[in-house]
């Protein structure tokens, strides 16, 4: 639904991206894994339309991002920024609302998908609460379902895609478990899903796909048992990792070693 | 809903009282009843309540006017202000900042000492053209410093309209320096502000301005909500991030544009009004822009009539008078402010 061909991107006199392809299809869950300044977020924004490639293209359903009607686009893909900075008092119940601003639905209409997506967000009992009480973790769960209430689109069949930056940063495990079961359940019903993550255990127990970026290349983009393999999770985020049995049938779980911790080769090997 | 309508209704009724009140005041006070009967005798029935002929002219040429001007620039100022504030999601804008006011000053300043005598027209209407122009002109200008790549930043719009602001300020302080004392006496006094110069042009050319900067931006309230956001988040909803900014600082230079030209230069009310505006409603928009307008035209009318009668029979230049009450109600605020949040 979402496809980028050799994205070139810069920022200033940096090159962030060097030639990164990528697709994410209508089902899936595709995770976005990286060192710092990797290059996750310029490459959601990339996929968003919102920073322009040098070379390459980003195109939604076939047609160039930039070829859409601004309002059309945001009620099929809803992308989701790291670290906002707003905080005004409005209420939660509103903020969420501002979902709905693409739309020109009725107040029925607006106020049911406002309630659908608060609820799956598990804000509904902050509704009332002014935005600027609440905590960090709060806050962000209040934008994944100002995202969730852009891209309802009730009976429309047409496919949705979410793209979120870090959308688990600040939240409790709970809560972070809670976030990737949500995109799990929205792709069984066709959505598409890019996420970036900073836990590969995330990864490997929800995703269907990893993608691991590294300064600005694709170093990894398959199944996320290949994609978080040890080893090259050691060469690209230059931590050694055990890979364990996890809690879901043919997906480890990584547990990071100590730096200081002498251990035994074949522990590492994979 | 009731509820929701009741902080304007309780605005509406203030921006009444204080009206009724500006009437009323002043060298030759028209008492209350004597008030009614003007308004009957207006609408053509007969009056229990007869006015004198002086009474009847100084409340229809003067003071009715005066008090519309005064409302008028109040409402442009407050609108103003709070649209920008919202904009740059920073509560210190002053509706000044884009450069309308120094611009404006700039422009008076200018044909002051270059010489309105050289001109055919009269200085009553060569100055509002010049400030009007001078403003928009600095605000133009500022905008088009902050505008690459088709977008308009709106940090850098911030600074630029710092630096057009100083330079214009130094521009100012030039011309001041090299004008004679009649004309400094002239360039001082329009700078402080006045809403005697109520004539009907004044009247029609902040009245226009005034509607038209309303229907722009009252429609552009849920927009500037969005945007509130960020600029990113608002462009991914769907909203024509460009045009909004566009829309919404053109709209509100002017309806500022108008105001200084008819007016001179009346402070913090642009600065004072969105800020109380948005204690007792909110951040939204649709409520906090008619709620600032309402505040900064009652505040208008009642520093005016204030202006007018403290010092009778001197007038007390209105901008000094919002300066004096509104900086230290400015600084109540912020500490009250603080100490709720802190609490």
């Amino acid at each position: 639904m979402i496809e980028a061909t050799d994205l070139v991107v810069r920022r200033g006199p940096r090159t962030v991206l060097e030639g990164v392809s990528i697709a994410i299809e209508p089902g899936e869950i595709v995770a976005v894994l990286g060192p710092n300044g990797s290059g996750k977020s310029t490459l959601v924004g990339a996929l968003a339309g919102e920073l322009r490639p040098v070379r390459g293209e980003v195109k939604v359903d076939g047609r160039a991002v930039g070829a859409w009607d601004a309002r059309a686009l945001a009620r099929r893909r809803a992308v989701l920024r790291q670290d906002s900075a707003f905080a005004e008092p409005f209420r939660v119940r509103e903020v969420v609302r501002f979902g709905r601003s693409p739309w020109r639905d009725t107040a029925d209409v607006r106020d049911a998908a406002v309630d659908r997506a608060m609820a799956r967000a598990d804000v509904a009992h902050l509704a009332d609460r002014p935005f600027t009480a609440l905590s960090g973790g709060e806050r962000q769960r209040v934008h994944l379902a100002r995202v969730l209430a852009q891209v309802d689109g009730g009976a429309d069949p047409a496919p949705r895609a979410l793209l979120l930056d870090e959308p688990a940063s600040h939240l409790d495990p709970g809560h972070q478990h809670a976030l990737l079961a949500l995109l799990r359940a929205l792709a069984r019903e066709g959505a598409a899903a890019l996420v970036v993550l900073h836990d590969p255990n995330l990864a490997l127990a929800y995703a269907d796909r990893a993608v691991v970026l590294d300064a600005g290349r694709v170093a990894a983009d398959d199944d996320p048992v290949q994609a978080l393999a040890p080893g090259l999770v050691a060469r690209v985020f230059g931590v050694r990792v055990l890979a364990c049995a996890g809690p879901r049938p043919g997906r480890p779980a990584l547990v990071a070693i100590p730096e200081d911790e002498p251990v035994a080769t074949d522990l590492v090997a994979h | 809903m009731t509820a929701r309508l009741l902080p304007f209704v309780a605005l509406v009724g203030a921006l009444v009282a204080a009206a009724l009140l500006a009437a009323a005041v002043g060298a030759l006070p028209v008492p209350p009843l004597q008030l009614v009967g003007a308004f009957l005798e207006r609408l053509g029935f007969a009056s229990p309540w007869p006015l004198d002929d002086t009474q009847r002219t100084i409340l229809w040429t003067l003071r009715i006017p005066r008090i519309l001007l005064a409302a008028g620039v109040g409402a442009a100022l407050a609108l103003a202000g709070a649209t920008l504030q919202g904009l740059f999601r920073n509560p210190l804008v002053d509706p000044g900042l884009l450069g309308v006011s120094s611009g404006a000053a700039l422009g008076v300043a200018a044909v002051l000492v270059f010489g309105a005598a050289a001109f055919p027209l009269g200085a009553s209407v060569l100055l509002p053209l010049a400030a009007f122009a001078g403003g928009v002109a600095a605000t133009a200008f500022v905008f088009r410093l902050a505008r690459r790549d088709g977008r308009t930043d709106v940090a850098v719009l911030l600074l630029a309209g710092v630096a057009v602001n100083a330079v214009a300020g130094a521009a100012l302080a030039a011309l001041s320096y090299v004008a004679d004392d009649a004309q400094l006496r002239q360039i001082t006094f329009w700078l402080f502000g006045s809403f005697g110069g109520a004539n009907p042009a004044a009247l029609l050319g902040t009245g226009l301005a005034l509607a038209i900067a309303v229907a722009i931006l009252f429609s552009l309230a849920p927009r500037l909500d969005v945007l509130l956001l960020g600029e990113p988040e608002a462009r991914q909803l769907g909203v024509p991030v460009e045009r909004t900014k566009m829309l919404a600082i053109g709209a509100s230079t002017l309806a500022v544009g108008a105001a200084v030209a008819a007016s001179g230069i009346v402070g913090f009310i642009g600065l004072l009004c969105p800020h109380v505006a948005r204690l007792l409603l909110g951040p939204g928009h649709a409520r906090l822009l008619p709620a600032s307008a309402l505040l900064g035209a009652t505040l208008a009318v009642l520093a005016d009539a204030v202006a007018r009668t403290a010092l009778a029979p001197a007038e007390l230049p209105v901008g000094i008078l919002t300066a004096l009450v509104g900086a230290p109600g400015f600084l109540a605020l912020l500490l009250a402010r603080r100490t709720g949040v802190n609490a």
